[in-house]
């Protein structure tokens, strides 16, 4: 018998793919925790990847400074 | 018998009522002075051997101990009054107002650590919030008022799991004592939620970067120090283990962190800075183990030392420019140096840089979750983050970034004076941990050595090389004029609707009441039932008979 809808098909499989990147990303970053410089590279890798990542966040949350008194007035 | 400094803060802030000038100043100052006498004297054996109980009065069918004494309420103890001193030199020159508000917030926070049962400690705990609430109020601004009231709402709900929580767990246990909480169902989890709004973990934390950043530059000192800390402390006390704690504790510290990096209101990145660390200190009493609590207690007392310093620094730069916003602010290097290096040593603390406060207290914390990756993960994350927002994106888009904006002159002597002795204290607690101000006065017996090497190259290695990331990319860490949105948009939006549906009610109301006169009007001349004649009285008893009969009906 199929699926009934392919989505929950895909959703399966991602969340499969997602485990395992997530186990092997755990386990690489245990053992690397060990190795010389991994701190360097942590300090500089997770510096640039949050300042990116904080313009995403920022897209999302950010609003007008009187995004609060015009909600108040729309009312 | 033993003195209880908490009672000395709040008998102190009520003759601050009635003094004036000179007076006035020398009890503020004498206040935080007599607690670390106290302490002192405690620590020496003066009182007898630590730890001990005292000032036990009858109550009821209990008895309530309102002092008990032992190391983790001494380390509490002594970082809120050292903190106290360096607060009340640097608001010398506040409101008497807030003066007064600020000792009861204070004197109530040193009541919570030494409350030796549950009423005790409920008691203390709301006394603070009242404290902590006129602190925000005597800002007196409209923002203030309006923050002040979202900021009950908070500890009123908070207040409420409580005392709720509390009166289920005497009731199951028959006992008032306030020791390691049995996880006995419905009690405990109430009583741990009353406390986990007051820790400001997410999404119970957006009453902090909304009140504290209203309050005046003096008053956002206080609120700095005592609340948040007050919570980690009775999570210390009752909740040691709670595995939940841990993975609340992580998620806490990259939630405040990620917000610290967009924000742009200095001391709003400074106030999601406290929920971040505050994580820290969650992660560690959720870790459980010695060595964790070690780390998260000793966290919270550097902590309340650097992140006081941070505060006076920013509020020094408000203080003279008038401005808040990162966009506004600028090259006030050329203006205002003294300040930017004593900010720094702050920021240099809370970053974990070695011989600075926060480099012995948060290695430790770091160090004890080595066994849980993903917490781990997400602590040294956000320890990059915290030198990215407090490092380096506050103090360059403050002091350097661009040419002056707005001039500016160092604040002050009593505010430097204050930043001065803050910004020592870090230095000192940072370079000698085991002299007697922090690791001789933690709860536990953990062997900890926060110099070895390798631990000290990988604590320089990590900001230099987050520095290097920021400086390419810096212009992406820019202040703009935005607020952030934050879990307090569900209450706003809901407060709205509230306030909507009210408005239709009252509109609703007003057309039902003219209906209803309208109507009665016609009753009166067309029937010969007088309502103009119908006193009151006769039209209370008949609505209660209405009433009744309608119980009866429902009853049946």
């Amino acid at each position: 018998m199929d699926f009934p809808d392919d989505r929950v098909l895909k959703c399966i499989i991602a969340l499969a793919f997602l485990l395992v990147v997530l186990d092997t990303g755990t386990y690489l970053l245990h053992m690397s925790r060990e190795l010389p410089v991994f701190s360097a590279l942590f300090g500089f890798a997770v510096a640039a990847l949050l300042i990116h990542f904080s313009k995403l966040v920022e897209k999302a949350v950010k609003r007008d400074e009187d995004y609060y008194e015009k909600l108040r007035k729309g009312r | 018998m033993w003195v209880h400094p908490g009672l000395i803060a709040i008998t102190g802030a009520l003759i601050l009522l009635i003094s004036r000038d000179r007076v006035e100043k020398i009890l503020f100052i004498l206040i935080p002075t007599t607690s670390i006498l106290i302490l002192i004297l405690t620590s020496a054996g003066y009182f007898g051997s630590v730890p001990f109980e005292d000032l036990s009065v009858k109550f009821l069918f209990f008895r309530v101990i309102l002092a008990r004494v032992d190391r983790l309420a001494m380390l509490f103890a002594y970082v809120f009054s050292i903190a106290a001193l360096a607060m009340n030199i640097y608001a010398l020159d506040s409101r008497k107002y807030e003066k007064v508000a600020a000792m009861i917030y204070f004197g109530s926070a040193l009541g919570v650590v030494f409350a030796g049962d549950l009423f005790t400690f409920y008691v203390f705990w709301e006394l603070m919030a009242i404290g902590s609430l006129f602190v925000i109020w005597s800002n007196e601004t409209q923002k203030s008022l309006e923050a002040g009231f979202r900021y009950a709402l908070w500890h009123l709900a908070g207040g409420a799991f409580l005392i709720a929580g509390i009166g289920l767990y005497i009731i199951k246990t028959g006992s008032l004592e306030f020791s390691l909480f049995q996880n006995d169902g419905v009690p405990y989890y109430l009583i741990l939620l009353g406390v986990l709004i007051n820790a400001a973990v997410p999404p119970l934390h957006a009453w902090l970067p909304d009140a504290y950043p209203e309050a005046s530059v003096t008053g956002a000192v206080y609120l700095a120090a005592f609340t948040t800390k007050s919570a980690v402390y009775v999570l210390a006390r009752g909740f040691a283990g709670e595995e939940i704690l841990m993975y609340l504790g992580a998620f806490m510290a990259f939630y405040g962190m990620m917000y610290a990096i967009i924000e742009s209101d200095i001391r709003r990145i400074l106030a999601y800075s406290i929920v971040s660390q505050v994580g820290y200190m969650v992660a560690g009493i959720g870790i459980g183990t010695a060595i964790a609590i070690n780390g998260a207690v000793s966290h919270a007392f550097t902590h309340i030392l650097y992140k006081s310093l941070l505060f006076m620094a920013t509020g020094a730069v408000i203080y003279t420019t008038g401005k808040s916003r990162l966009g506004e602010l600028g090259g006030l290097y050329r203006y205002i140096p003294v300040t930017f290096y004593l900010y720094m040593i702050g920021a240099l603390s809370i970053s974990a840089v070695p011989l600075f406060s926060g480099f012995v207290s948060k290695t430790m914390t770091v160090y004890a979750s080595h066994e849980h990756t993903l917490v781990w993960l997400l602590l040294e994350a956000s320890s990059v983050g915290t030198f990215l927002y407090v490092g380096l994106k506050l103090p360059w888009n403050v002091w350097f970034a661009r040419d002056p904006v707005i001039e500016a002159c160092e604040p002050p002597k009593n505010m430097l004076a204050a930043m001065g002795f803050l910004a020592a204290v870090n230095v000192f607690v940072g370079a000698y941990p085991g002299y007697k101000l922090l690791y001789s006065l933690l709860p536990y017996s953990a062997e900890f050595h926060p110099y070895e090497t390798g631990r000290v190259v990988s604590a320089i290695q990590m900001p230099l090389f987050a520095f290097l990331a920021f400086w390419i990319f810096r212009d992406k860490l820019r202040g703009d004029v935005k607020i952030s949105l934050d879990t307090d948009w569900f209450l706003r939006v809901a407060g709205n609707y509230m306030l909507d549906g009210i408005q239709k009610f009252s509109d609703f109301s007003k057309r039902l009441d003219r209906n209803l006169l309208y109507t009665a009007e016609k009753l009166k001349t067309v029937g010969r039932f007088k309502i103009k004649e119908m006193s009151a009285g006769y039209g209370l008893i008949i609505s209660i008979a209405i009433f009744a009969l309608y119980l009866l009906l429902f009853l049946i």
